[in-house]
């Protein structure tokens, strides 16, 4: 049983697909996390694939303050994704806002909607990061590590319909 | 005693105890390969394995009882048909098979396309069914010149066994019939440049897109099998020495198949993706031709 | 009945988010149309609540690939507004962020093209280059992404080792000529999935206002850098590169040969960069005013419109990106093609939305 029990943890170790979900950013993150995949940092050494499904996904890294036409297909995505699974905060505007705080038509920042459990601060973040913070991802998803507590009670699908979340 | 060996193909050599590791050893060499061609290092040894276990113990998605049930049959039931696929190969021709075994095979092997193309239709999305269809598309396409070629093979040997085409078919016709048959092969891995029925770009991940945890690693077992069944029936009919000992009968066949999967990884590094129409016209035209070819050869020889 | 089949808004083929809904007949395309608006951070408003030193950090964050041709683009508008000149150092170290950015984004462009369709090695061999000029980049401006370079009346930093500069942009191009540009216009696959796809007629590149390197690969030589030179531009010789095809092929060789001119044009400032101060000592009092400033991005022109009352806040600004003008340009492109060359299509406009979405 315990044997088991290491492989599987192992093979989550060893294998973390991704989603990548860009909630309204800018394309900086974005593309560092592109960069992850070429050759300089190669991160398909690690196991790590970004996956085009949503549904093969353990991790999913997002982007983005999360604007208003994101969020609905922010929940969706998130819900389609199978357990157990992690969320990335990637860059600062999923974890605060960053420089478009106070704009009408951003809900974030992001664990207001979905709980986040590791955050990248870096505007961008370098891609070495990136991968240290998948890394963390990685920890959790195996049961390393234990989960961290949710930072806010997610708020739902009226975020909306209210005019933002204060 | 037919039993017992139908049995030993079929669990031990070439089958699964062997055609595990092996499939897996080989999505991993394919993978690596296409990495050292992009100049990165690639995935780990046991990545396939892993990723295997991994998705093995994701928690499935809850689904309607008929639609769960079929997402699950489908993929199980391409991995047994490759299973048996494997099973048949003529690794051993003197150790026997039967009359028309090579039907058999030939339906075995399609088996596992047709159930990509109904398990995308019942994961009732969008993108599956378009990766159905294509996949569909394709299947007709290459079935073509993959016919052909074993049609040419059997004419050459006078016989429907696979044990007597792996002995007894002309080499003129047996080399142009295995280029024929090795062209084919992409287009089942979903390799390079005849990917079109799995372009992430487009349909995100064809037919599987909707399949999650224990489901998906169902179709990734498959993937695995097909790679072994498919390089190892090219390798099997490479072979034509009546009186080789097994060792030397084991060493060439998983030589010849490891070789073969490091020209199509290198094929598949190396070229970009062809659109589905594209590959059609390449199979109907220039794949065809081949086989045909090897079809004329094998008749004038007569 | 046609389905219509939604990509987006988060799709493996765009790096950012929206929609294209194409209506397919088989694999045929009848009918598409783009729906944009998922990046829509409300950044003009922000801007006329944030002060001017903001706004720019502001602005840099409109989009992250061309990050710096709006705060370039923005800092001449406070400039022009305040009557100011920036001094001539400063003006070649603008010419050669700008030109390193364009660098970064034909290399990538380049790269998530060959990613479309489905050559993986040529996209790794594009980022790989394109690690070159990140790594310039980041030794000029210290940031990888987003390099916070420009200010009003000049720029952040000095280009301190312009030796090093130099020795990366000559790689580039010798790659670039050498590798790229060879594998790009003979692979078989490749012109088999560009050539002939995507066609957009000069008549239509005219009609629907077309900018930048799509305008180009229609027959359309029109470039701010030489019909209206900025900065050190009209002291640097090179060349517009045009074709006459107007397929996604075209769009290709134009931004391929731009990587060269690039190059050239890098290699020109660095050797004419004359010593001196690279920014004015004060910042600028900006009066009351109104004021339209253009600069060629790597995308095509980019506009802005600012105004200001006089306050350390602007009353409006406006920016008008090069993916705005060409994006409606993608629906006479895809019409008749296949459904397989939609995502391909799309990208090689280039497209930006969150440059567009703002």
């Amino acid at each position: 049983m315990s044997l088991l029990d290491s492989l599987v943890r192992t093979a989550r170790r060893r294998s973390p697909w991704l989603f990548h979900l860009n909630a309204g950013s800018c394309n900086g993150c974005d593309i560092e996390l592109v960069a992850c995949l070429t050759p300089r940092y190669d991160v398909e050494q690690l196991g790590i694939r970004l996956e085009a499904s949503p549904r093969h996904a353990d991790i999913i890294v997002v982007s983005g303050p999360v604007t208003r036409t994101t969020l609905e297909a922010l929940q969706t995505v998130y819900a389609q994704v199978p357990d157990p699974k992690v969320v990335v905060a990637l860059g600062s505007c999923p974890a605060s806002c960053n420089m478009f705080a106070g704009s009408p038509t951003v809900v974030g920042p992001l664990d207001r909607i979905i709980p986040v459990d590791v955050y990248v601060p870096g505007c961008p973040p370098r891609p070495d990061a990136i991968v240290a913070g998948i890394a963390d991802a990685v920890a959790i998803l195996c049961g390393d590590v234990p989960r961290p507590e949710p930072t806010h009670v997610p708020v739902v699908a009226d975020a909306c319909a209210t005019g933002g979340l204060s | 005693m037919t039993v017992v060996r139908g049995l030993i193909s079929l669990l031990v050599f070439p089958g699964a105890l062997f055609a595990l590791p092996a499939g897996w050893f080989m999505m991993w060499l394919q993978r690596k390969i296409n990495a050292r061609a992009q100049g990165r290092i690639g995935p780990p040894f046991f990545q396939p394995f892993f990723d295997f276990v991994k998705l093995l113990a994701k928690e499935p998605v809850v689904r309607p009882r008929l639609q769960g049930f079929l997402m699950t049959v489908l993929p199980l039931a391409a991995v047994a048909s490759t299973l048996g696929a494997i099973a048949l190969l003529p690794v051993f021709p003197k150790a026997g098979g039967f009359s028309g075994d090579l039907v058999l095979l030939v339906s075995l092997i399609e088996v596992g396309p047709l159930c990509a193309v109904l398990g995308g239709f019942v994961s009732r999305s969008l993108y599956g069914g378009i990766g159905a269809s294509r996949e569909a598309v394709l299947t007709l396409a290459y079935n073509v010149p993959f016919l052909i070629a074993l049609f040419a093979l059997v004419a050459s040997a006078g016989s429907f066994s696979l044990a007597g085409v792996a002995l007894a078919a002309a080499w003129p016709v047996r080399v142009l019939a295995l280029i024929a048959l090795v062209a084919c092969i992409p287009v089942k891995l979903h390799l390079n440049p005849f990917s079109a029925a799995s372009a992430e770009q487009e349909i995100y991940a064809g037919s599987t897109t909707e399949y999650d945890g224990p489901r998906l690693a169902l179709w990734e077992l498959a993937h695995a099998l097909e790679w072994v069944a498919l390089t190892g029936l090219v390798a099997s009919l490479a072979f034509p020495v009546a009186d080789a000992a097994w060792p030397v009968r084991v060493v060439v066949f998983v030589a010849v198949s490891v070789a073969l999967v490091v020209v199509l990884s290198f094929a598949a590094a190396s070229t970009a993706r062809l659109k589905l129409a594209q590959t059609a016209r390449w199979f109907l035209l220039c794949g065809s031709g081949i086989a045909l070819s090897a079809l004329v050869v094998a008749f004038v020889r007569l | 009945m046609s389905p219509v089949i939604t990509m987006g808004p988060f799709h493996p083929a765009l790096e950012e988010p929206y929609k294209i809904d194409v209506v397919c007949e088989g694999e045929h395309v009848t009918d598409a149309s783009i729906r944009v608006g998922f990046n829509f951070r409300a950044i003009e408003w922000l801007a006329e609540r944030k002060n001017y030193t903001a706004d720019i950090a502001l602005f840099e964050h409109v989009c992250g690939i061309c990050s710096n041709v709006h705060t370039l683009c923005l800092s001449r508008a406070i400039e022009t507004l305040a009557g100011i000149e920036v001094p001539e150092r400063a003006q070649y170290i603008r010419v050669v962020v700008a030109e390193a950015e364009r660098l970064h984004s034909h290399l990538l462009w380049a790269g998530i093209a060959c990613e479309l369709i489905g050559f993986e090695t040529l996209f790794m061999a594009c980022f790989g280059l394109r690690e070159k000029i990140m790594d310039v980049l980041e030794a000029i401006s210290g940031n990888r992404v987003n390099y916070a370079m420009n200010r009003p009346g000049g720029v952040n930093r000095d280009i301190a080792d312009p030796g090093a500069v130099l020795a990366a942009v000559r790689a580039i191009a010798d790659a670039t000529s050498k590798q790229l540009i060879p594998v790009l216009t003979t692979d078989a696959t490749v012109r088999a999935r560009c050539a002939g796809v995507g066609v957009l007629t000069r008549a239509d590149a005219i009609a629907y206002g077309a900018v930048g390197p799509t305008a180009r690969a229609s027959g359309l030589p029109q470039d701010i850098r030489a019909s209206a030179p900025y900065e050190a531009y009209d002291r640097l010789l090179f060349e517009v590169p045009v074709r006459q095809e107007g397929d996604v092929f075209a769009r290709v060789v134009v931004r391929a040969l731009e990587i060269l001119e690039s190059c050239r044009i890098i290699e020109q400032a660095i050797e004419q960069m004359p010593a001196g101060p690279f920014r004015g000592d004060d910042y600028p009092k900006v009066p009351a005013g109104e004021v339209c400033s253009r600069i060629e991005g790597p995308r095509g022109e980019v506009f802005y419109y600012v105004a200001s009352d006089g306050s350390d806040t602007p009353t409006r600004v406006r920016v008008r990106t090069p993916t705005f003008a060409n994006m409606p340009t993608a629906r006479p492109m895809v019409l008749g093609q296949t459904f397989a060359d939609v995502p391909l299509i799309q990208a090689s406009l280039d497209p930006c939305y969150s440059c567009t979405d703002r």
